[in-house]
Formats: C-alpha cells, sequence, structure tokens
C-alpha cells in the first residue's frame, strides 16, 4: 500500500512539473535597482505629467511610478500609508489641500528657490509650486458682449441669474477656491453673498470643474466661473469662449508639489522637485501647457493676459481651509434652500 | 466471510492498480513532460536565434547611421552653414544624400539647426516640425554628447517618426545644429521583415519599456507595459491565456530593448486536450482494473466458497456432498482432492459402522453363552460332588472340568496368559477324551517356558481345537491334534494343526472371504468368532491364517508377545 502511494505521488509531481514549465517568463534582470525608483502620485492628467516624467526618466534613469487619481483621493492614501509611506513625491492639486495634509509632508526648497516667484511659495517649504492658476470668468460670446461681464458683482446681477456654470465647491477644489475668491474679492457680509451667490446659481452647480467651458461653450450657460488655464486650453481647442480678470481681483492660487515625509527614495524625489521647477519643465509648463509659470525667469506665454493687467488678491489659505467645512455646510444648505423655493 | 472477501477483492485490485495504473500515470505523464520540455526548449532556442538577429540588424543599422551622423557633425559645409542658419543649401544637401545614401530606405537624415528648427531633410516633404532644444533629444544630444537614441515621444505632434538618433553638431566649443536619423513604422517594419520569423511579434523600446514600435499585431495590446508595471512591482509577468511566451534582449548601442513576443509551440487548449486524453486513457485503464479484479477474485473465490461451503456440510457430517470438477486447475484440482477425501471418508466411516455392529453382535452371542453361568456352575459343582459320592469317577471330571471351563469363560478380563488359555485346553480336551474316547490325541507344545507368561484374547485356541475334534474328526477316524507355541521375532506364533479329513471348499470359501456363517448354520462358527475377535483386536492384518497341509487343517495365529502388565 506504502509503495503504491509513493508510486502515485511520483506520478502526481511528474504530471505537475510537465504542467508547470514555462508559464512565467522572467524579466527581473531588466528591473531597475532601490537607487533608481521612483513612485510618484499625480492628480494632473497625462498630457500634463507623461511628457514631464519621460524627460525625468531619460534624463536621470530614475524609473518613474506614476499612480493617478483625484487630488483628495491621493492626500487620502498617503495619510492612511503614513506608516510606511509607499509614495515618494505628490505632484499636483491645490497648494490649499497640499497645505491640508502638511504633516505628511517634508519642508524641501528646491534647488532653484531662489528663482520662484515669492508670493506663490510656502512659507514653510512643506510644498512647492508647480504653476500659478488665476481664477477667471468666462462668457459665451454670443450669448454675451464683449464688456459686458466684467467682474465678480455683474455676475450676481439679474442677467445671468440661473445662466452661471459653477462647479460643486464640495467636489471641485478650484471652484472652492473660485468661491473664496469671490468672497475675498467683494468683501462684505459672506453669509449675505453666500445666499446671494446661490440665487443666481438657482442653486445649481456642475459636478466637475471640467465641465464649466463646456456648459459655456456649448450655451448651455451663458457665463462661467473656472480656472484661466482651462479657459485657454478650451479656447486653443476651439470652444466658443471668452475670458475676463474680473475687475475686482481674482486669486492666482498655484498647484504644487511635495515631498512625502518618510519617503522611500528621498534623493530621488528631490531630483525630481528640483526638474519639474528647473528652467526646461517650468518652460514647457509656459509654453505647450499653457500655464503660468512659478519661476521669475520664464516668460509666460505672449497671447496670455498679460500678467500686469490682473488685479492679484491676497489668498489666506488658512482661513480657507479653516473655513472649509462651516462655508460647504452652510453653501449645502443654501443652494437646497433655493431649490426648494 | 463478507469482510474477508472485501479485503480479497480490494487487495486485489490495489495489486492491478499497481501493476496497471501507476506505470500508465507515469508514462503517461513522462511522455507529456518530454513533449513538452522538447518543443519548449527547441521554441526557445528559436526565439533566442530569431531575438540574436533582430538585436544584431537593429545594432546594425543603430551603428550605420551613427556614423553617418559623425561624418555629418564633422563635415564643416554643414556646421557652417548650420550656425548661418541658412536652409535649401543645395550643398548641404549633396553632403547629407551622399552621407546617407547606403541608408536611405532604412531611415530618413535630417539637420537642424542650433535653435531646433528643422533645416534639411531626406525625408517626405511635409509640414516642417522643429524639435525643442531645451528637451528631450536636442537637449540630451547637446548636453549629454555622443549618440543619443530617443523614443519619438507621445506628445509630439510628429505623425510619423518612431525613434531619432541625434548627435550635436558642434563648431569649436558651441553646438551649431544637430544631426537627426528617424526611423518611422515602415523602416522598424523593413529592419524586422527577414528576421522576425513566422509565430513572432515583436515590440521595441527605450531602457523604460516605453514602446517604440510594435508588430501589426501588437499594436494593440501593450506587453511592454504590462512589463514595465511588473518591474516597477517587483513581480514576473505571467501570460494568462498561455498562448505566448515573451524574450527580451537589450540592443547595446542604443539601450533599447527588443521584445518577442513567440507563439507558444504547445497552446495551453492543446495540453488541455492532452491531458484529457491522458485522463481519459488512466481511467479506463483504471475502469478496466476493477472490472478485472472483480471478476477475477470472483472466479478464484467462487470454487474457494464452494469448497468452503462443502467442508461446513463434512464438518457436521454430511459426507454425500461433491464438488463439480470442471477444469484442471489447482482450485479444481483441489476440488477432485476434496471429493476423493470425502469418498474415503465415508468408506472408513462404513467399514468402521459394520466393525462396530459385529463386535455388538458376538458380544450379544458371548452374553447369550453367560446366560445364568452361576447357575450352571453351581449344578455342575453339585454333580461333581454327586459322581464322587456315587464314585462315577468320569462324570465328576467332566463335572469339575466344566465347572472350571466355565469359570473361566465367564470372568471379565479380555486376556489371559497363554498358560491359562492352556489349561482350559486341557479341561476341555480331558472331556471330549471322555466323550470321544480314543478317537484322538492331543499334543501342545510350547517352545519356552516364557512364552506361557504372553497374554492372549480369552478362549482364543479352545474354539479351534473344537473345530478340529468336531469337524475333523467327524467321519469317525482317529487322529493327532498337535498345538505348538513358538517365539518368532517379538511375536506369537499358535499353530493348530490336526490329520482329518480337513476343511470343505464350501467353508474353506467362506473362512476366506470373512463372511459370517448363515443364520442357523452352526459349523466352523468357533473360527469365524476366532478371527473376528483377532481382527478386532489386532486389525484387519492379525486374523486367524488357514495354512496349505496335505492332510486335516492347519491354523495359525501370529500375535504380538505381550506381557500381562501391559494392556494392548
Amino acid at each position: 500500500m506504502k509503495r503504491l502511494s509513493r508510486a502515485l505521488f511520483c506520478a502526481v509531481l511528474l504530471c505537475l512539473s510537465a504542467c508547470g514549465a514555462g508559464a512565467i517568463s522572467d524579466f527581473s534582470d531588466y528591473a531597475p535597482d532601490e537607487a533608481h525608483r521612483l513612485t510618484v502620485y499625480t492628480s494632473h492628467k497625462e498630457e500634463v505629467y507623461g511628457p514631464i516624467v519621460k524627460e525625468f526618466e531619460e534624463r536621470t534613469g530614475i524609473w518613474v511610478q506614476v499612480e493617478t487619481g483625484g487630488t483628495n483621493e491621493l492626500l487620502l492614501r498617503i495619510e492612511e500609508e503614513a506608516d510606511a509611506p509607499r509614495c515618494d513625491v505628490m505632484f499636483g492639486g491645490g497648494v490649499e489641500s497640499l497645505a491640508a495634509y502638511a504633516k505628511r509632508f517634508e519642508p524641501y526648497a528646491c534647488a532653484d528657490a531662489a528663482l520662484l516667484k515669492p508670493e506663490l511659495r510656502s512659507q514653510d517649504d512643506r510644498w512647492t509650486p508647480f504653476s500659478s492658476l488665476p481664477v477667471v470668468l468666462v462668457y459665451n460670446p454670443r450669448l454675451v458682449a464683449d464688456g459686458e461681464l466684467t467682474g465678480w458683482a455683474d455676475l450676481l446681477a439679474d442677467p445671468y441669474r440661473g445662466q452661471i456654470a459653477f462647479a460643486d465647491p464640495a467636489v471641485s477644489g478650484s471652484a472652492y477656491t473660485a468661491l473664496m475668491t469671490m468672497l475675498t474679492a467683494l468683501g462684505g457680509d459672506e453669509e449675505e453673498l453666500l445666499a446671494h451667490f446661490c440665487e443666481a446659481l438657482g442653486g445649481q452647480t456642475l459636478a466637475d470643474s471640467g465641465d464649466v467651458t463646456q456648459a459655456v461653450s456649448s450655451g448651455a450657460c451663458s457665463v462661467g466661473v473656472t480656472l484661466e488655464q482651462s479657459a485657454i486650453k478650451a479656447i486653443a481647442e476651439g470652444a466658443n469662449l471668452a475670458l475676463v480678470f474680473p475687475k475686482e481681483g481674482t486669486s492666482d492660487l498655484p498647484d504644487g508639489s511635495a515631498l512625502v515625509a518618510g519617503a522611500p527614495h528621498p534623493e530621488n524625489a528631490r531630483a525630481f522637485l528640483d526638474f519639474v521647477l528647473g528652467r526646461d519643465v517650468q518652460s514647457l509648463v509656459a509654453g505647450k501647457l499653457a500655464r503660468r509659470t512659478v519661476r521669475t525667469d520664464v516668460a509666460d506665454r505672449e497671447d496670455l493676459p498679460s500678467a500686469a493687467q490682473p488685479l492679484f488678491l491676497e489668498y489666506d489659505i488658512a482661513r480657507a481651509s479653516e473655513k472649509k467645512e462651516a462655508i460647504l455646510l452652510r453653501w449645502a444648505q443654501l443652494c437646497g434652500e433655493v431649490q426648494a423655493g | 466471510m463478507k469482510r474477508s472477501r472485501a479485503s480479497f477483492q480490494l487487495r486485489l485490485l490495489i495489486d492491478f492498480l499497481a501493476a496497471g495504473a501507476v506505470p500508465l500515470i507515469a508514462c503517461v505523464a513522462l511522455i507529456l513532460g518530454i513533449f513538452r520540455a522538447t518543443l519548449t526548449e527547441s521554441a526557445q532556442t528559436a526565439a533566442q536565434n530569431s531575438l540574436a538577429a533582430l538585436t544584431g540588424a537593429m545594432g546594425g543599422l543603430v551603428a550605420d547611421c551613427g556614423d553617418a551622423l559623425d561624418r555629418l557633425g564633422e563635415d564643416a559645409l554643414v556646421a557652417a552653414v548650420l550656425e548661418d542658419g541658412i536652409a535649401r543649401d543645395t550643398g548641404v544637401y549633396s553632403v547629407l544624400y551622399r552621407t546617407a545614401a547606403p541608408l536611405l530606405r532604412d531611415a530618413d537624415f535630417s539637420l537642424y539647426d542650433g535653435r531646433g528648427r528643422l533645416c534639411y531633410t531626406t525625408g517626405p516633404i511635409g509640414p516642417w516640425e522643429d524639435l525643442p532644444v531645451d528637451w528631450g533629444l536636442l537637449w540630451a544630444a547637446r548636453e549629454q554628447g555622443g549618440l543619443i537614441c530617443r523614443k519619438v515621444s507621445d506628445f509630439d505632434d510628429s505623425p510619423r517618426g518612431r525613434m531619432r538618433l541625434c548627435r550635436a553638431v558642434r563648431n569649436g566649443a558651441g553646438t551649431v545644429g544637430y544631426a537627426v536619423a528617424e526611423w518611422s513604422e515602415e523602416h522598424f517594419a523593413r529592419l524586422f521583415e527577414e528576421t522576425v520569423g513566422t509565430g513572432n511579434d515583436v515590440v521595441v523600446t527605450d531602457p523604460f519599456w516605453d514602446p517604440v514600435y510594435a508588430s501589426p499585431a501588437l499594436r494593440e495590446e501593450d506587453p511592454a507595459a504590462a512589463i514595465r508595471a511588473a518591474l516597477l512591482q517587483g513581480r514576473g509577468l505571467t501570460d494568462e491565456s498561455g498562448e505566448y511566451t515573451y524574450h527580451a534582449n537589450r540592443e547595446d548601442a542604443s539601450g533599447f530593448l527588443i521584445l518577442l513576443r513567440q507563439t507558444r509551440p504547445v497552446t495551453a487548449r492543446a495540453m488541455q486536450i492532452f491531458y484529457g486524453i491522458a485522463g481519459a486513457s488512466v481511467a479506463v485503464c483504471l475502469l478496466l482494473c476493477l472490472w478485472f479484479s472483480m471478476g477475477f477474485s470472483r472466479r478464484i473465490f467462487a470454487p474457494i466458497r464452494a469448497l468452503n461451503t462443502a467442508m461446513a456440510q463434512v464438518e457436521q457430517g454430511d459426507l454425500g456432498v461433491r464438488l463439480p470438477v470442471a477444469g484442471t486447475d489447482e482450485i479444481h484440482q483441489l476440488s477432485g482432492r476434496f471429493n476423493r477425501m470425502t469418498d474415503r471418508l465415508g468408506a472408513n466411516l462404513s467399514e468402521s459402522l459394520r466393525q462396530q455392529r459385529e463386535l455388538g453382535e458376538t458380544r450379544i452371542r458371548m452374553m447369550q453363552a453367560q446366560l445364568n453361568p452361576h447357575f450352571l456352575y453351581n449344578t455342575l459343582d453339585t454333580l461333581k460332588w454327586l459322581g464322587k459320592i456315587n464314585r462315577v469317577e468320569e462324570v465328576s471330571t467332566i463335572s469339575a472340568d466344566l465347572a472350571d471351563i466355565l469359570r473361566r469363560s465367564i470372568s471379565a478380563e479380555r486376556f489371559v496368559s497363554l498358560r491359562e488359555e492352556l489349561e482350559l485346553l486341557e479341561r476341555y480336551v480331558e472331556i471330549q477324551k471322555i466323550r470321544f474316547p480314543g478317537k484322538f490325541e492331543y499334543r501342545p507344545h510350547v517352545e519356552s517356558e516364557d512364552l506361557l507368561d504372553a497374554q492372549i484374547p480369552k478362549l482364543l485356541l479352545q474354539p479351534l481345537v473344537e473345530n478340529a475334534i468336531i469337524h475333523g474328526f467327524e467321519d469317525g477316524s482317529a487322529g493327532q491334534i498337535d498345538l505348538t507355541a513358538e517365539r518368532h521375532g517379538g511375536e506369537l506364533i499358535l499353530t493348530v494343526r490336526d490329520d482329518g479329513v480337513g476343511m470343505s471348499e464350501e467353508s474353506r470359501m467362506r473362512f476366506l472371504s470373512h463372511a459370517a456363517p448363515k443364520e442357523g448354520e452352526a459349523g466352523h462358527l468357533g473360527i469365524y468368532n476366532v478371527d473376528a475377535i483377532l481382527r478386532l483386536h489386532y486389525g484387519e492384518t492379525g486374523g486367524l491364517r488357514l495354512l496349505p497341509t496335505e492332510k486335516g487343517t492347519c491354523l495359525r495365529i501370529i500375535l504380538p508377545i505381550r506381557k500381562a502388565d501391559a494392556e494392548p
């Protein structure tokens, strides 16, 4: 009996060895070593991070593992992984959001820190700016005459009631920034302004900040609030759109990058931050990506509205993030009331 | 019984399996394994060869393009013209075409000035694309020097190129322009056309596994991306469909990688079929084993069970049972032996029954003969005294002898010494002499004194002597009766011989056949009884023998010499 079972066992082994042959191709020889690895979490679109990451790889020989997602989603992941971080660099996301997770980041002043626009830099270097993103007003020139829309106050006027494309600030970070910018620019009683704006919107918001230019261009809405870069990109793609810097002033809160505290590859992460703030990438930002650079020695594209023209207000990041919950709660109530009424 | 049968069958089944299925499974597995290993190995060799050829082809073209670019970069006219930013100079064009001449079908050659503007190209006339000098290819050519190979970026607008090779054109210390060779999809296709091999597909990637070129079959899927992801996550690449194997090699001059996808020689589907067939044949073998073992055990077991039942019957006393003998194998031989054994057993039993019955009859007769012997004895004693008182000496003697004979014959002992038997015989002869005066002479002769102590069955000799007196001399003639006791080895030989008329032929035949005398027929009953007693005590061979003699009768008894203390 024993012999029989032993023979059966051998036969089964043979079968298994016959089945198992060569199912896996081994390429581990081509894998990069730890010194040549970097993990980047990015909320940028591929057209933004793609060429930058590729160029970084080619210049340094460091392999970059990119993981994409929404800003808040990625920041939450970094928070969850705080004990054993996987991510080296958070690339993208409004600096407001980055500031909210400042604990998870390590201060780093990049190589060219001195050449950055001082007003865009963080106090403690826990994040570095990547591109400046002014909040602008857009309108459909077929529906709105040139010069008719000049500033925030016009938005609240009767003609545009229910015609304003505005993303839900609870979902879109840039919409919240725009809301806070408007409150700052107009001044006065915040509660009253909020209620006023809600009424102007008719309680309706768009689900995604990317929908704003589409809604205005298509004529579904006649005016909208969005980021300059989105507007310019849409215009370049042939959208039926014009943009205005509000006369009361606007904000140019940048998006940024940050070095994750306890990053597995800190050296490579610093090299990446140096690279994205370097002249070459910032030239790409200002050129092909149609954004505003954060460097003083790189010129913005000539077809952008001149930097001298708009009035940039100081945006209090700390206060904005502090009040965020209260304002969003009130906003939801007001919108609910307007919709009900 | 059921359990033993089950275990017997199970053991048989296991043995059959061991003998049938295990070698089959092992063989099938081995054959499949060898078959697969051989095919896989030869496919692997083919893939390696193909891969080496692809790498060689690409390396050769990279080297050729590098040489051409070097010559362009070192050309003084080219450098001078690019520095001045002059486009469409015919002299430069002739240098460009002359240098690129052997490779014109393999790549497009272009010259860019220091600001990245395309000034000269052997490629098709189209939108003239400038290249950024602070980014990508031209940046690397200027900053890193030497021959730079780059994938044409996916974010680039160039519709044709897949890969570019570049080197800076320097005039003195400064970079004044760039010589670029561009490989389009068609160029790659041409390059690999002959070396890729049938059933194979190829992907060329940059050092980061970013695909540069893929043969048509692989354009949709992106194995390189999967490999890159696997490498970044530190795990192996698994091909779930099992239809392909992947092989990679690095082309050293460019640092680019060539990934070869080979159709697996034996697909997973084919292996499934093989395994199916193997499984089915093993299953058939198992079923056959089961069937044969059950049939075999039944064939062996049925006769054994019949034998077993028959033995149980015999055990309970039924000797009439017989087994059918249908074959010549061991089992049927056993059945035959069993039959013979029961035959013999039956014969023995009936023989011993017969002996028992005979013994019983003899006893009954003897008991009848002992009917109220004490009364007879007392009467004879009275007769003896009456004879003495009345002075009739013969009556007295006969009565005393008869009483003595009677006394001895009713004693319970079965064996007496030869001496006592002879004394009894003396008494008997004395009576018979009175009855038949002068008719015979009795002459006992004992060879030696010690024979007198030998034990013999009681009343053994008297019937023989009586037989001689009554039958031997029935015609009235006189004769002699000789009784001799001799020793022969360990045996006592007793012989009674008379010279009378001898036995009739009928009596002789009956005696020889050991048949009992018929009812009511008195003749020779004594001889028959002696013979029966001898046979009962000493077995079939110990009977009374009738010796041939010229005159009269000679009877002989041969028995082992036994003393009084040794009971048989």
